[in-house]
């Protein structure tokens, strides 16, 4: 193989990034939870952009891909494998233009074939490109240079990720954490970066070794180091990105493999080309040489630079990440460059300075010595870790975790140590395995069973109210007056308030919408899968809305399209606008104009939205003009919930003018709440937290449905529970189906319900994530299979409640409780598990 | 093993005393121990106990209801009134919560 030019090189990246995003594309559309809340809706533009113009992607990317083919060979070079390739190439591209299988892929297993053949393409193009040579290298990788370099990076890695939580803390962080435990943070910090750097150094120092007992030639070494770097691509894949789309199990493992198979290799043909013949450098610095950098004093000043994009990581990728993953990708490149950067450091230094790095004599003397040290600290590590806990309890300080949670909210490069090295066994483990067994169920058939409050349904006795349902994306119950007293920006839903019933203690059954909207009209919780189907079985709301002769004014969201029956009759609100940009003013302006036309007052009229304006994606990225009118809040959420709250007021002085608020029972509500920097948590992926699972939940009755009716404002409440309040209100008396379903909010005026001591389950949407609801919702126990770890609140004061220490009696009690009523859902739905 | 307390409370006085020293937090555990002492008449403990469970969660109706219960027959009418304006703000349409407001109002005895 000879050297290549720079576009040639290009070339071959084009080709393997058009490949990659294709798999990536088609592992995105076959995870259900993937494909039902991101490609589907449409969430991000580009998806549908790239099915679009795939064809012609494909074709661009050959004929680019042809051009540095045929160059060679008009030089003479012929490849018959390069020909077969290119000839399957043409064939596919041909029939590509009659079958846009693009556009037909969704969540079967022919798109995890069509990702691994995708994949198929880049990984023979990189087998056909190394021809059979490789880089020469004429130096075998020097351990103890290697030791040096892993242990200054990890030393690089903490200092950098060091000041840029010191400096958040001192220039952004609300409730700034204490000195002590930012000094813990800290050492803590520089511990498991030091542990990590030392891990990785084994790991690949045992792979030389192991590969020099087989063949002392220099090449194998450079395949094991590219061996080491596949596994390291396989493992971020396997453990971090996928998971973050609850990509699991072995389809997650085989398509992971071949993915990092094929970046290994793809890199490895790049360092080919770059490196050919050119036999400078040990096989680590070849494998390196595509980060280039010149000199000592550009390692020293790309050390220096990192720490600026790292003190803006976190809030810059805020309003487009999901789960934190472009954060830890993010942090995962920092750790490359650093590592390349400082290896480059030393280099220079040694030359510069010869005894800098030079090998004690003590070394020469113990030649394993570069791989025992390493071992001994994770020897140590490994024994303090285990004695730690004791320790700890035995100095009677608490909270060992919530510490480091909470330094770890200001130090990506910690918390993705701690996540990636966190590990559960025993009961820990079996409990979570459980958890993810009965959740995010995919690619299995479960039939739909019948819910149903009243049985069998005849029409209401008396004419119904009209009924309005707004479900507020991710709206804060803290962030509206009626429930929070420092909020001085939402007078029009204070006004609304004080007409209507406001439920203190109101949550969602789920942490986030894909099954919170379900759970709202169900009326109960459902089994954790997206979703069953057909799911008007199920649908208890609209058969509500059928038996009482309603007129459906909807916003039709992606997932309350999937609920409903085919072939219902809905005059559609924000028809042509993506649900992303569902906007609660544009919506509720197009709902005035339906109800003034008139052809509206035949009957019943059920208006429903799920306005997108506070959701993250949308309103983190909205600048804020005047920031300073919302301090203690967070402002790009408050200016927009200050927007909506102009237009809902509005909205019902226009339904008072025309003479329908009387006759309307109109319900503010949200579908979950969302994270906004509590703690350094930011959005609700995976999460149970307090403010993921408070909601407002705002009920106004027409006067002749109030008379006579009570409701307690201190009881726990549920989004679950406004359907079978609707078939209470319109008469009707829904059945007691138990804790997972909704129960009506309003009594008859005497003794209501009581559930004070019931527990709740409640639920991630997403993931493997339960919580336990008790004490009439003043205590929360939260079992995240997702981040490894369980989490217990008191709610019972302000808004976020306080973290509580989990004992073990706790711990079995609420696992007990979790365990029995996810069982109980998977009876009902005669799942098996999987 | 987790102890009974906190999903199924026991009935005697004891044993609910020995249930909220576990859990002096638990809130259900107060309002079953208030009515063990109001059962047994003693209104003064059945008050402590209730106004306990008060300042741990405010905005407890059924709390607040059985404090302004209380406190009406104690002849505290001040605090009756108090408790029972909150507990019908709470409970909004309740009629119990209405009569005991009433009562407290009139300084009846219940």
């Amino acid at each position: 193989m000879t050297p290549r030019s720079i576009p040639v090189l290009l070339a071959r990246a084009l080709n393997a990034l058009f490949f990659l995003t294709t798999a990536a594309y088609c592992a995105l559309c076959y995870v259900p939870f993937a494909y039902e809340q991101f490609i589907r809706p449409e969430l991000v533009a580009w998806p549908s952009q790239f099915v679009s113009w795939y064809h012609y992607g494909f074709w661009l990317t050959l004929f680019i891909t042809a051009l540095t083919i045929v160059a060679p060979i008009r030089k003479g070079q012929f490849q018959w494998s390069m020909i077969a390739y290119l000839a399957v190439c043409l064939l596919v591209g041909v029939w590509l233009l009659n079958n846009p299988v693009m556009s037909t892929v969704d969540t079967s297993a022919r798109s995890l074939v069509l990702a691994l053949v995708a994949l198929s393409f880049p990984i023979t193009l990189a087998v056909i490109d190394h021809g059979g040579t490789l880089p020469g290298c004429s130096i075998r990788v020097d351990e103890s240079r290697l030791m040096g370099s892993c242990l200054a990076t990890a030393g690089v890695v903490w200092a950098v990720f060091a000041t840029s939580a010191v400096y958040r803390v001192v220039a952004f962080e609300g409730t700034r954490p204490p000195v002590s435990l930012l000094a813990v943070g800290l050492c803590a910090s520089l511990l498991v970066h030091v542990l990590l750097f030392c891990g990785l150094f084994l790991g690949v120092a045992l792979s030389l070794r192991l590969i020099r007992l087989v063949t002392s030639a220099l090449v194998a070494e450079y395949w094991a180091l590219i061996a080491c770097g596949a596994v390291a691509a396989w493992f971020v894949l396997r453990h971090i990105v996928f998971p973050a789309v609850t990509f699991t199990g072995f389809a997650a493992t085989l398509l992971a493999a071949v993915f990092a198979t094929c970046l290994a290799l793809c890199w490895s043909a790049l360092v080919c080309g770059l490196r050919c013949g050119n036999p400078a450098g040990d096989s680590m610095d070849i494998i390196l040489s595509p980060i280039r950098i010149r000199s000592g004093w550009m390692a020293g000043l790309t050390i220096v630079l990192l720490t600026l994009p790292a003190m803006g990581l976190s809030r810059a990728l805020a309003g487009i990440d999901w789960d934190f993953l472009l954060q830890k990708l993010s942090v995962l490149l920092f750790w490359g460059i650093a590592f390349a950067a400082t290896r480059r450091l030393l280099a220079s230094a040694r030359a510069s300075y010869p005894t800098v790095g030079k090998d004690p004599a003590w070394r020469s003397a113990w030649p394993s010595s570069s791989i025992a040290v390493p071992l001994v600290i994770v020897a140590v590590y490994w024994g303090v870790e285990r004695g730690a806990p004791s320790a700890l309890a035995a100095a009677s300080i608490p909270y060992a975790d919530y510490t480091f949670d909470r330094y770890a909210s200001i130090d990506p490069s910690f918390q993705l140590v701690r996540d990636a090295t966190r590990t559960s066994g025993g009961a820990t483990a079996a409990f979570y395995a459980f958890l993810r067994r009965n959740s995010t169920i995919a690619h299995v058939e479960v039939p739909p069973v019948n819910v149903d409050f009243v049985h069998p349904l005849t029409p209401p006795s008396e004419p119904p109210p009209h009924v309005f349902l707004f479900v507020v994306d991710s709206l804060r119950r803290d962030y509206l007056s009626p429930y929070n007293d420092a909020v001085s920006f939402t007078p029009g839903i204070a006004a609304f308030a004080n007409d209507s019933f406001v439920f203190d203690r109101a949550f969602t059954r789920y942490g986030a919408t894909g099954l919170a909207v379900p759970s709202i009209w169900t009326g109960g919780m459902t089994l954790h899968m997206q979703y069953i189907s057909p799911y008007a079985p199920m649908n208890t709301l609209a058969k509500l809305l059928d038996a009482g002769g309603y007129q459906r004014l909807m916003s039709l969201d992606g997932i309350t399209a999937r609920l409903s029956r085919a072939g219902t009759a809905v005059r559609q609100l924000d028809r042509s606008v993506r649900v992303k940009d569902f906007r609660f003013c544009n919506t509720l302006s197009e709902l005035q104009d339906m109800l003034r036309s008139g052809d509206t007052r035949s009957g019943p009229i059920f208006a429903y939205s799920l306005p997108q304006d506070i959701h993250m994606s949308n309103a983190f990225t909205q600048p804020v003009p005047d920031a300073s009118r919302y301090q203690g809040f967070f402002p790009p959420v408050a200016s927009e919930v200050q927007r909506i709250d102009e237009c809902f007021g509005r909205f019902v002085d226009f339904l008072k003018l025309e003479g329908l608020f009387d006759d309307s029972i109109v319900i503010l509500t949200s579908d979950h709440g969302d994270s906004l920097g509590e703690e350094g948590r930011v959005g609700h992926a995976y999460t149970l937290f307090p403010e993921v699972i408070r909601i407002p939940l705002i009920v106004h009755l027409p006067p002749a449905l109030a008379r006579g009716r009570s409701a307690d404002l201190s009881e726990v409440a549920f989004s679950s529970d406004i359907t079978p309040t609707l078939y209470s209100l319109l008469g009707y008396e829904p059945a007691d189906l138990g804790p997972l379903y909704g129960a009506p909010l309003f009594g008859d005026g005497a003794r209501g319900r009581d559930r004070r001591r019931d527990p709740f389950l409640i639920a991630s949407s997403y993931g493997p994530v339960y919580g336990m609801l008790r004490h009439n919702g003043r205590f929360l126990y939260i079992a995240d299979a997702v981040g490894g770890r369980d989490y217990a609140y008191d709610l019972s004061d302000g808004h976020l409640g306080a973290r509580v220490q989990i004992t073990p009696d706790l711990r079995r009690l609420n696992w007990d409780l979790i365990r029995g009523q996810v069982s109980a859902i998977a009876t009902e739905y005669h799942f098996v598990g999987r | 093993m987790p102890d009974s307390c906190e999903l199924s409370a026991p009935t005697s006085i004891a044993s609910l005393d020995a249930c909220r020293k576990r859990h002096p937090l638990d809130v259900e555990i107060l309002l079953d121990l208030g009515l063990a002492y109001q059962n047994a008449g003693d209104w003064v403990r059945a008050e402590a106990v209730y106004t306990a469970a008060v300042d741990i969660d405010p905005r407890d109706a059924e709390a607040r209801h059985r404090l302004g219960d209380i406190l009406i027959r104690r002849g505290d009418r001040a605090g009756a009134v108090r408790e029972a304006e909150r507990t019908v703000s709470l409970r909004p349409g309740n009629r119990l919560a209405l009569d005991l407001l009433d009562r407290a109002r009139a300084g009846g005895t219940p």
